[in-house]
């Protein structure tokens, strides 16, 4: 077990089974005391043994709304972070350079600018690619780390159009690089609502698409970050779709 | 948010423009600042603004190059400044520059901020929306027509600030 916490600028460090006695501390559960003396050494835990509040983890117990990151990159590298997010804060917790986990606090209000920094979410060329729709039990293919499979894929999308700009961006994907990323936010859902909203992009140097799903298909469409900015500030529940409350108390 | 939208006309340095009929406007505030417009709120939540800023350029400086300089400053101008977006467009019939950025106020409040600069000669005038990052999709389309509304004059007009 790794605990890492820098008091001074608050930032934590930690693993799986650090994280989760952490957690169980917070809603009151028993925790190994081995992992309760490692948290207690690395300054985690206040001078009673209770979690130092301003790590946030009530947001983690007592969750509005639940978000989920994933990035997988055309060389098969994956990111993924969780977030926590309450009125009173959200609570993210990332994966590190170094494999460990990072504990993030940030104002719910700065949870768009949070993901938008987490995927690189910056200006693209909007070049005039077409949207296309592809059957669903290729996409996995399409994202693939395989380059021969993405190649397959790419080859069937581009023998479908006539359209330059969509053909060299097929390029790219098959080439590389690019992100493909899912954020996926949930919530207890009521009769206004589902209970979830998510975002499905691929980021590539020639532009952004979104995708959606379509019956069987899934549709890829051009958007720009200024479009996928919109998205992202409109991810989290409001007060109409949530039973006590929307995820950042300001009335979003 | 309101729908009734009002031309406002200012002399020096030459625009007319669409403005919420119902928001306070501050005319002339401060040097380079033409315009300031500020939503009406009930509550003390931040209030979504418009600005009009003016600069005179040197000579030979273009939309580009004026462009990039501004966007070397505003790092240090705005916490935890962010770009998310920018690109030319259309603005009035000319090439114009936009930018969506994000950053967070003295306050703390996290704002979305857009902005459109445009050229005439060595003057340089940028309209610039900023708004709570969580109301962003409640107040996208009606910035969007205000800007879409702006006229720049090449000579200033006769007659100083004005509303019909």
């Amino acid at each position: 077990m790794t605990v890492l916490f820098d008091a001074g600028t608050r930032r934590l460090r930690l693993d799986q089974p650090a994280f989760d006695a952490l957690v169980a501390l917070q809603a009151g559960v028993d925790a190994d005391p081995l992992h309760v003396k490692k948290l207690h050494a690395a300054g985690a835990l206040d001078s009673t043994g209770q979690v130092r509040s301003d790590l946030g983890l009530a947001s983690v117990v007592d969750p509005t709304a639940v978000a989920e990151l994933s990035m997988v990159s055309d060389a098969g590298r994956l990111i993924a972070g969780k977030a926590w997010i309450a009125p009173a804060g959200a609570t993210y917790l990332m994966t590190a350079p170094d494999g460990l986990l990072e504990v993030i606090r940030t104002d719910p209000s700065c949870f768009p600018i949070s993901m938008a920094r987490a995927v690189g979410l910056g200006p693209r060329p909007r070049p005039p690619v077409e949207p296309w729709k592809l059957p669903t039990e290729l996409v996995s293919d399409l994202v693939s780390a395989d380059v021969g499979r993405r190649q397959r894929v790419c080859d069937l999308i581009a023998d479908d159009t006539a359209n330059p700009a969509t053909q060299e961006y097929v390029d790219r994907l098959a080439e590389g690089p690019w992100w493909y990323w899912i954020l996926e936010v949930q919530w207890p859902a009521v009769v206004e609502s589902s209970g979830m909203r998510a975002i499905h992009a691929l980021d590539t140097s020639g532009g952004l698409l979104i995708m959606s799903e379509h019956g069987d298909a899934v549709a890829f469409d051009p958007i720009s970050p200024t479009g996928v900015w919109q998205l992202l500030t409109m991810i989290l529940p409001g007060d109409h779709e949530v039973a006590f409350g929307g995820a950042t108390g300001s009335g979003a | 948010m309101t729908g009734q939208l009002l031309r406002y006309a200012h002399a020096t340095p030459g625009f007319s423009i669409d403005l919420p009929s119902d928001w306070e406007m501050q005319v002339d505030p401060q040097p380079a600042v033409a315009i300031a417009v500020l939503e009406q709120r009930d509550d003390d939540a931040f209030r979504a603004n418009l600005v009009v800023t003016t600069d005179d350029l040197p000579d030979g400086m273009d939309l580009t190059f004026w462009q990039a300089g501004i966007e070397e400053r505003l790092p240090d101008a705005l916490n935890d400044y962010y770009l998310l977006d920018m690109e030319n467009v259309v603005l009035d019939q000319e090439p114009a520059h936009r930018r969506l950025a994000h950053h967070i106020t003295g306050s703390g409040v996290a704002v979305t901020m857009q902005q459109w600069s445009t050229l005439r000669g060595r003057r340089g005038l940028s309209v610039t929306t900023t708004v709570d990052t969580l109301e962003l999709a409640s107040t996208a389309a009606l910035f969007n027509r205000i800007v879409a509304s702006l006229s720049v004059a090449d000579d200033p007009p006769a007659r100083n600030d004005e509303m019909r």
